[in-house]
């Protein structure tokens, strides 16, 4: 197969959700003839893609988490053919977590997969987390952006907080918010710098936030 | 009164992969391709084989409705909207409290899930609202019945967290009254409940019920939760 067909084939792999023919095209000897940027960035073109589907409203979530499925299956092969390979990163680091006093994070796992995927250093904190353990993962991992999650209105005061601490100790952090407790009006009247509706606008939103002066 | 079990019925697999692909943002079934369906339909089955659903309800004669709060033997339900429905009904003489969950086992296999497969985490949580949802109604359906056979016209289910229902109050009232932790449920201080796929409600029992829900009392007509009926 033509080296060009391959990395084609593994575009068109996550694009359609295909796992399996990631897979299969991983698995070609001829492989061995390309570097591991070429391979990932026929992956992220896949991803691409895919997200630019979703915003165009001809991909569901579902069929776009399908498409991150795939090109997870793809990184995870890239690292075990080759265990020197590393992902070309965005500069700008993520911590994301989920408020204390609520620990439903399907959402928030889902936004840290979509930005891992979309490059951005993602530094998963958890759920139940409190004001110090948000201070210590933005220090611990010199994050741009502190992501916290909420689904639960009970919490936003625990939510409204934390913003308040981490405008005060990180200053220059910003801070990004998402869930089903909030909405654009609310996240703006509790102090965050942005807020992620959902999988689709969260990576625009990040970008929007991070030119912030 | 003591505490006992519902009859809880799984639904029809068919109308359960209509319902998870509604929840999903799919308005009709068609419109989910063969990758996605095949995906769902998978994702239901696990959730079905992982199932653990436990169910309770508890009665008690209805006191008094005064400054807010609606007064039942055991149970206190401090809701301005839910005592507007109540003075607007006919002779009210009972509360029914129920709780239904499908068990711990789900919320690990959706958590184990997200680890590889964050579609089938996201399908199966889909599914485990669904069914949650499916067996709420079920238990409304059979205290209404309940309650009919003592004459009485019931209300809507109401939900801490619903309204003016301080969802922590609430949830540590019907905890209280019900003893939820006999079935397995906790309540967290934020008033979450574990396992996440759980729901707990009052509903009223009168000798007539002109309006069964407090929505009519209610000014936030743009409200997406508004029952009227």
């Amino acid at each position: 197969m033509r080296i060009e067909d391959i990395l084609l084939k593994i575009e068109k792999g996550v694009l359609e959700k295909n796992p399996e023919s990631v897979q299969s095209a991983l698995s070609l000897p001829e492989i061995n003839e390309l570097q591991a940027d070429d391979l990932f960035q026929a992956l992220a073109k896949g991803l691409e893609t895919a997200r630019r589907n979703l915003a165009a409203d001809r991909f569901s979530i579902p069929e776009f988490l399908l498409a991150i499925d795939a090109f997870k299956t793809g990184v995870r092969l890239l690292n075990e053919m080759l265990p020197d390979f590393s992902r070309k990163k965005r500069e700008s680091r993520i911590v994301i977590g989920v408020v204390e006093g609520d620990v439903h994070d399907l959402g928030k796992n889902i936004i840290a997969s979509v930005l891992d995927a979309s490059g951005y250093n993602v530094f998963d904190l958890g759920k139940e987390i409190t004001c110090d353990m948000f201070l210590a993962g933005i220090k611990k991992h010199d994050a741009s952006i502190a992501a916290l999650s909420l689904m639960m209105s009970t919490s936003l005061e625990n939510m409204k907080k934390i913003i308040q601490r981490i405008q005060r100790d990180c200053p220059g952090v910003k801070t990004l918010v998402g869930g089903a407790a909030l909405n654009q009006q609310i996240a703006m009247a509790i102090g965050s710098d942005g807020y992620a509706e959902s999988a689709l606008t969260v990576m625009e939103e990040a970008e929007r936030i991070l030119q912030q002066s | 009164m003591a505490t006992k079990p519902i009859k809880l019925m799984l639904p029809d697999f068919s109308d359960l992969a209509t319902h998870v692909l509604h929840l999903a943002g799919y308005r009709t079934p068609e419109r989910a391709g063969k990758s996605i369906r095949k995906e769902m339909e998978t994702s239901v089955e696990k959730v079905l084989a992982c199932l653990k659903p436990e169910s309770i309800y508890k009665t008690t004669d209805f006191e008094k409705c005064e400054n807010g709060i609606v007064k039942g033997s055991g149970l206190h339900i401090q809701s301005d909207n839910l005592s507007s429905l109540v003075s607007s009904l006919n002779n009210p003489e009972s509360i029914a409290c129920f709780a239904v969950t499908l068990g711990q086992d789900l919320d690990d296999r959706i958590r184990e899930a997200q680890d590889h497969a964050m579609t089938q985490a996201f399908f199966m949580d889909a599914a485990g609202s669904a069914i949650a949802e499916i067996f709420a109604s079920q238990a409304e359906s059979q205290l209404q019945t309940l309650l009919a056979r003592k004459n009485l016209t019931a209300t809507r289910r109401f939900s801490p967290g619903y309204c003016d229902w301080d969802l922590r109050y609430g949830q540590d009232a019907i905890q209280q009254f019900i003893d939820l932790q006999r079935i397995g449920i906790r309540n967290y201080p934020s008033g979450m409940m574990i396992p996440e796929k759980t729901v707990t409600a009052v509903m009223l029992g009168a000798r007539g019920a002109e309006f069964k829900t407090p929505c009519p009392f209610c000014d936030r007509i743009e409200c997406p939760h508004r029952r009227i009926g």
